[in-house]
């Protein structure tokens, strides 16, 4: 028994967090298909549900200091830095959004557990992404996170806009999925092989300038799959759509899951499958990156729709992350810290939004704002930490990560994109201060009445913002971190 | 002579059932006509020894699939009238401008292989016996943990469509 565990490589702890989140299913459709169940029951369920698993994580550590970095069930699961920073990441994502996410599923009376079900499950598919090591299990836990996140997308059936987003969502998600399938069998029909590290054993075994072009058309598209859900340009259509319909509550879970999945994914791909020809790549990545900024940047500028524009800077920010992420061991590890501080900054600017415009509601105009200062200066003062750190204004984490990666692509010599990724940077700072201005300093006929704060809500925004500064003045802590993912690849 | 038969016999039914998708009136038959080629294709998988994609063929594509196409199918309803004029402008035109490419990428494949192409694959040295075992082998070794995440995600796909398509509203009004 023991023997062929052993051969199979069968651990539990490795995929503890994945059966934590299950158990929480689990109970949490046992208690609403048996016995009538409080909502509080739900909610400590779910809570729970969410510390065990941030628990399980932290289990992994444990796992990582004995077995270093190994893999699992036959070479499907990896524990490696990537696949822990991404497991930490997720996992904080679940405990930061809770709060939005359960108000906005205890809005939508019957189908809470529906709703409970469809986050918790995309968080784990999320976790076996990162922990993936062949294509194929890569390719089964993104359809696990983006089939639930399409549903939640649509969760709210009386709004038009919210069936638009599910539907816009779900078909172009699909043609995303079948094109990194296609991507997979590209690089299987060249390489015979499909996972991560097998990849580039086999690119170094036939030569980087003996690679066929199947393998490059093949990667590109496993990489154009992933770019996809990042929403990095020209893949980016359907986020302000999706940004803008869904309920706003769960918006900010489904732009962060996602974005740090893939970007995890691809950082390591990068630095793994694709070390030995990567600079066959800088042009496909520097064409996104800049294509990225520059639409982002325009599109941007004349949003009237918050959510819209948010998306839009998320489009810019993909750009931003990515040209980390293609240029050299540090360029990742640089990449690694933009994309963490910029999650923090997300679901704070969400949370704030869905606590002003309410969980269910899709529109949100910048009007929504207006005069928002007078009466409720706790929520404006976060926003504006939340807007001026998208931005990239000092004493941010944004400044110091965008100084990190820029002066990493400084170092290799990348002037083009420096120039494209600085103006850029400049002329964010026209549509990220304009929120700011409406909410603060814009006279006003009817500005926006005090609003009921949870003690809950103040304290996340209060912990979100404070990390943003804390980052800001001292990102050693998060750089060593950083450097520490990607030091087995210098 | 009976190898020819194991060819000739279900590939004319290929052709027969093609036919019928294209020809026949009746929405049903046109499904039929579908089931009538994507069986007989299973047969030839079968003939090629490769039993386990003629399984499959035959459960998702003849099964499931087929399935789906009559069930919407019959939501639409079979007695419609037939639509006699082109929904999209030009829309003969094109396909016949399509067909016509086709037919001669065809011809002109033939002409420049001198007529020397051979249909008949050349006999397989080795035989593989029966490939279902050999992928049961794979995937209840190797693969037995993508095996059982797929339930992961068929839990999910179930709860989504539940949450989806139960209308709260609907249920209340009817109570």
């Amino acid at each position: 028994m023991t023997s062929i565990s052993e051969f199979l490589g069968i651990n539990y702890i490795v995929i503890a967090p994945t059966l934590a989140l299950l158990l929480t299913v689990i109970v949490l459709l046992f208690c609403t298909i048996t016995i009538s169940t409080p909502m509080y029951v739900k909610k400590y369920v779910s809570f729970f549900g969410i510390l065990l698993t941030l628990f399980t994580i932290f289990l992994k550590f444990g796992l990582f200091l004995t077995d270093v970095v190994s893999s699992y069930f036959s070479e499907k699961i990896l524990l490696d830095e990537f696949a822990l920073v991404g497991n930490v990441l997720i996992g904080l994502v679940l405990l930061f959004t809770f709060n939005s996410f359960w108000q906005t599923s205890e809005m939508i009376e019957n189908k809470t557990t529906e709703a409970l079900i469809l986050v918790l499950m995309s968080a784990s598919g999320f976790l076996l992404m990162v922990d993936s090591e062949n294509f194929i299990m890569l390719f089964i836990g993104l359809e696990i996170g983006s089939i639930s996140l399409y549903a939640l997308a649509g969760l709210n059936r009386g709004d038009q806009l919210s069936n638009e987003a599910a539907l816009k969502y779900f078909l172009l998600g699909s043609l995303a999925s079948c094109i990194f399938v296609y991507g997979i069998a590209l690089a299987y029909i060249s390489l015979s092989v499909t996972g991560v590290f097998d990849t580039s054993i086999a690119i170094s075994y036939i030569g980087p300038e003996n690679v066929p072009l199947t393998t490059f058309v093949g990667l590109i598209l496993i990489t154009v799959g992933l770019l996809f859900k990042v929403a990095a340009a020209p893949f980016q259509a359907w986020a302000p759509d999706v940004y803008q319909g869904s309920p706003t509550g769960y918006v900010g879970y489904m732009a962060t899951v996602a974005k740090a999945a893939s970007f995890i994914v691809l950082a390591r791909l990068v630095a793994v499958s694709l070390s030995f020809i990567i600079d066959q790549f800088d042009l496909f990545f520097g064409a996104v990156v800049i294509l990225s900024v520059l639409a982002g940047a325009l599109f941007a500028t004349n949003q009237t729709d918050l959510k819209r524009l948010i998306a839009y800077s998320g489009v810019i920010q993909s750009g931003f992350i990515l040209s980390g992420i293609s240029s050299g061991v540090y360029g990742v590890s640089a990449s690694i810290f933009y994309l963490i501080t910029y999650i923090i900054q997300l679901i704070g600017i969400f949370t704030v939004f869905s606590i002003i415009s309410g969980q269910l509601s899709s529109d949100f105009q910048i009007s929504n704002i207006s005069g928002l200062f007078k009466e409720n200066k706790y929520i404006t003062i976060t926003f504006s930490i939340f807007m001026l750190g998208l931005a990239g204004l000092p004493l941010t984490s944004g400044f110091v990560s965008k100084f990190i990666l820029i002066t990493n692509l400084w170092s290799y010599e990348r002037y083009i994109l420096v120039t494209v990724l600085m103006l850029t940077t400049v002329a964010g700072f026209y549509f990220y201060l304009r929120p700011i201005w409406v909410a603060a300093v814009e006279k006003t006929e009817n500005a926006v009445e005090r609003i009921q704060v949870k003690n809950s809500d103040k304290l996340l925004l209060g912990i979100l913002a404070a990390l943003t500064i804390y980052f800001g003045l001292l990102p050693n802590t998060l750089v060593n971190i950083t450097r520490w993912m990607v030091e087995g690849y210098l | 002579m009976f190898e020819v038969f194991l060819f000739f016999a279900p590939a004319s039914l290929i052709i027969l059932g093609a036919l019928i998708v294209i020809f026949a009136k009746n929405p049903v038959h046109n499904a039929m006509g579908l089931v009538m080629t994507l069986v007989s294709l299973a047969i030839i998988y079968i003939t090629l020894n490769a039993t386990f994609v003629a399984m499959v063929q035959m459960l998702v594509y003849a099964g499931a699939v087929m399935t789906l196409f009559l069930f919407v199918i019959m939501m639409i309803g079979v007695d419609k009238k037939e639509q006699t004029t082109d929904s999209i402008k030009g829309q003969t035109f094109l396909v016949s401008g399509v067909f016509l490419i086709l037919i001669s990428l065809l011809v002109y494949v033939a002409v420049s292989s001198d007529f020397k192409w051979d249909l008949w694959f050349p006999p397989v040295e080795y035989d593989v016996e029966g490939t279902p075992q050999l992928i049961a082998g794979t995937l209840f070794t190797a693969w037995i943990f993508p095996f059982e995440i797929i339930s992961i995600l068929l839990i999910v796909a179930t709860a989504a469509a539940i949450a989806l398509a139960y209308d709260t509203k609907k249920r209340n009004s009817n109570a």
